[in-house]
């Protein structure tokens, strides 16, 4: 049975969205509490590796991409793609020992997104965010101050656009919720007068939701990233041949569900949700003792 | 107070913990020193006192305190030796530049690591201490003096584009470093000005706390032409460089084990400095895991 509340690291995490990372950058990331950086050679291709120099532990997002290498700003050692370094610039006719090494991570750029792991991946690619497997598109990423597992149950407490104080929910939202699970996937089921809303969370950590109000649909997924232990990316995709006026209301519609944020997780939305699980649990086992 | 404070050799050491000149007659100025709470108070005599401040708030004085080269030193436990003798604060010729405090968010260790270290001039101190053409460090020798209480890196030479706020053109610049403890350490570098004579800058970490640290710093130079905020303005350039760097590395405690950082030919000083410290049995500010 799937578990919400437990996150897990031998698995792929998107850390960054393919178009922030142009060719020639390297950028700090974090996940499951490990420092990482995020680098596109000139040729495009992306690499994660821990954010310090093998050398004197400098972060090496602070360094220089220069054709398909990284270089150290602290002292100009050239790392190449595999993470070997390759010149030292203080003895230029020395032969880098193969300790000089930065530590490389499993990465693949798939999805709109690079993905990477920091333990040895169960699978042999991340799954696409639309479970249809639709192009997507990366509106946005959020960073919010909440257990990862907490961030997952934010995507799918309510609709994205439904974030702003000023709208309360409709009446008997909360009561609404239906449960459903299976052995990859928890969902939820909400329902008011004209609305329906649909979240379900795979492992590792994509949530998939669908609101649908009179005859609009709207369809997003967020791509969990689990920074820290008590902190959490969440990364939105919409489908790529979404209207552009779409994509602008759900990037603002995350602006305000990150201001809501920490003020929500903290109410107990989690320990709701675990509760949910718990009973629904209970339930099905006295069903099927029932059958027996 | 944390277990790392009764670290009987951190505790039996001197430090700096002020400018003598900072504080003035009937004035007091709290500060820490190994993570306790200090606080220097000087009298109407102008004698100048210490003592440590338990969380209760009373102050139990203390008795190793000592004012020399213009600073104020401190021991909080029994001395094991002397204050460092710097000879040339006595002498005329050189012109006393007090660099204030500078706070870095690291442990002290990473600011000495950083102070002896050669190969990063050209990266770090672009256009002044070093340039992207000539970043090869030549071999130097490092040394135990003093019965193996002071480690020394002699005979380093560097091309330096502009290695004082005298110099004119580059030149290659012969450097000593001696590190005195894990905190302090003194550059012995030429002058361009008076030829075969030495400008000396002298770097006095006060360890507040494992990875926060205030950088006391003077510089004993040459140079009858520049303004005292000319040559700070210079200093504190440098400084600002070396600080981008120091509160970007990882841990922020010194690894000491062998291993865990994988150096080079150029890193004999800290290669050295490292070991020295580890065999010390020095904890605060050093992070002593394995790899």
């Amino acid at each position: 049975m799937m578990r919400i509340d437990s996150v897990n690291p031998w698995s792929w995490y998107p850390v960054i969205a393919s178009g922030v990372l142009g060719a020639g950058k390297a950028l700090p990331v974090s996940l499951n509490g490990e420092e990482l950086v995020v680098w596109r050679s000139r040729d495009g291709v992306a690499a994660v590796w821990n954010n310090r120099c093998p050398h004197r532990g400098m972060r090496l997002a602070f360094g220089a991409v220069a054709d398909n290498t990284l270089t150290c700003a602290y002292h100009g050692w050239v790392f190449e793609n595999d993470g070997f370094c390759s010149h030292i610039p203080a003895h230029p006719q020395l032969k880098p020992s193969a300790a000089a090494r930065a530590r490389v991570y499993p990465v693949k750029e798939i999805h709109g997104y690079v993905w990477a792991s920091v333990g040895e991946p169960a699978g042999a690619e991340p799954a696409p965010p639309l479970r249809d497997g639709r192009r997507v598109a990366a509106v946005r990423t959020l960073h919010v101050p909440v257990k990862p597992e907490a961030a997952l149950a934010l995507a799918m407490a309510r609709p994205l656009a439904w974030w702003t104080p000023a709208d309360p929910l409709p009446a008997g939202w909360q009561q609404s919720a239906e449960l459903e699970m299976n052995d990859n996937a928890v969902t939820l089921h909400w329902k008011a007068a004209s609305q329906k809303f649909t979240a379900t969370a795979w492992l590792p950590g994509t949530v998939n939701c669908t609101l649908i109000d009179g005859a609009q649909s709207t369809e997003y997924a967020f791509l969990m990233q689990p920074t820290g232990t008590a902190s959490a990316a969440i990364h939105l995709a919409v489908a790529a041949q979404d209207t552009a006026q779409r994509k602008l209301a759900l990037n603002q519609a995350c602006v305000q569900m990150r201001r809501e944020a920490s003020a929500l997780a903290s109410t107990g939305l989690l320990a709701w949700l675990q509760a949910l699980v718990a009973e629904k649990r209970a339930a099905d086992a006295i069903e099927s003792h029932a059958e027996v | 107070m944390t277990d790392k404070v009764l670290d009987p050799v951190a505790l039996s050491d001197w430090y700096v913990v002020a400018t003598a000149s900072e504080i003035e007659p009937g004035r007091s100025e709290q500060t820490r020193l190994l993570g306790l709470d200090v606080v220097l108070r000087r009298n109407t005599e102008g004698v100048c006192g210490a003592s440590l401040l338990a969380g209760d708030g009373a102050e139990r004085p203390m008795t190793s305190i000592v004012e020399r080269y213009g600073l104020i030193w401190l021991c909080l436990g029994t001395p094991r030796r002397e204050i460092i003798a710097i000879p040339e604060f006595d002498e005329s010729q050189r012109r006393v530049i007090r660099r204030g405090r500078i706070g870095v968010a690291t442990s002290g260790q990473r600011v000495i690591e950083n102070f002896v270290d050669l190969s990063h001039f050209s990266f770090v101190h672009t256009g002044t201490l070093g340039g992207y053409d000539n970043a090869e460090v030549p071999e130097y020798r490092v040394e135990f003096r003093e019965d193996a209480t002071e480690l020394w890196a002699t005979e380093c030479r560097f091309m330096q584009p502009k290695a004082s706020a005298a110099a004119g053109a580059a030149e290659d610049v012969l450097y000593d470093y001696r590190i005195w403890s894990p905190y302090i350490s003194v550059i012995y570098k030429d002058s361009l000005v008076c030829r075969g004579k030495k400008d000396l800058i002298c770097l006095f970490v006060q360890p507040l706390e494992e990875t926060v640290s205030v950088v006391h710093s003077c510089a004993l130079v040459h140079d009858e032409t520049n303004s005292d905020n000319h040559i700070l303005h210079f200093y504190h350039e440098i400084f600002a460089q070396d600080r981008s760097v120091l509160i970007q590395q990882l841990p922020k405690k010194l690894p000491v084990k062998p291993r865990r950082d994988i150096p080079t030919i150029s890193d004999a000083t800290s290669i050295a400095y490292r070991r020295w410290l580890d065999k010390s049995g020095l904890e605060f500010g050093l992070d002593r895991s394995l790899p």
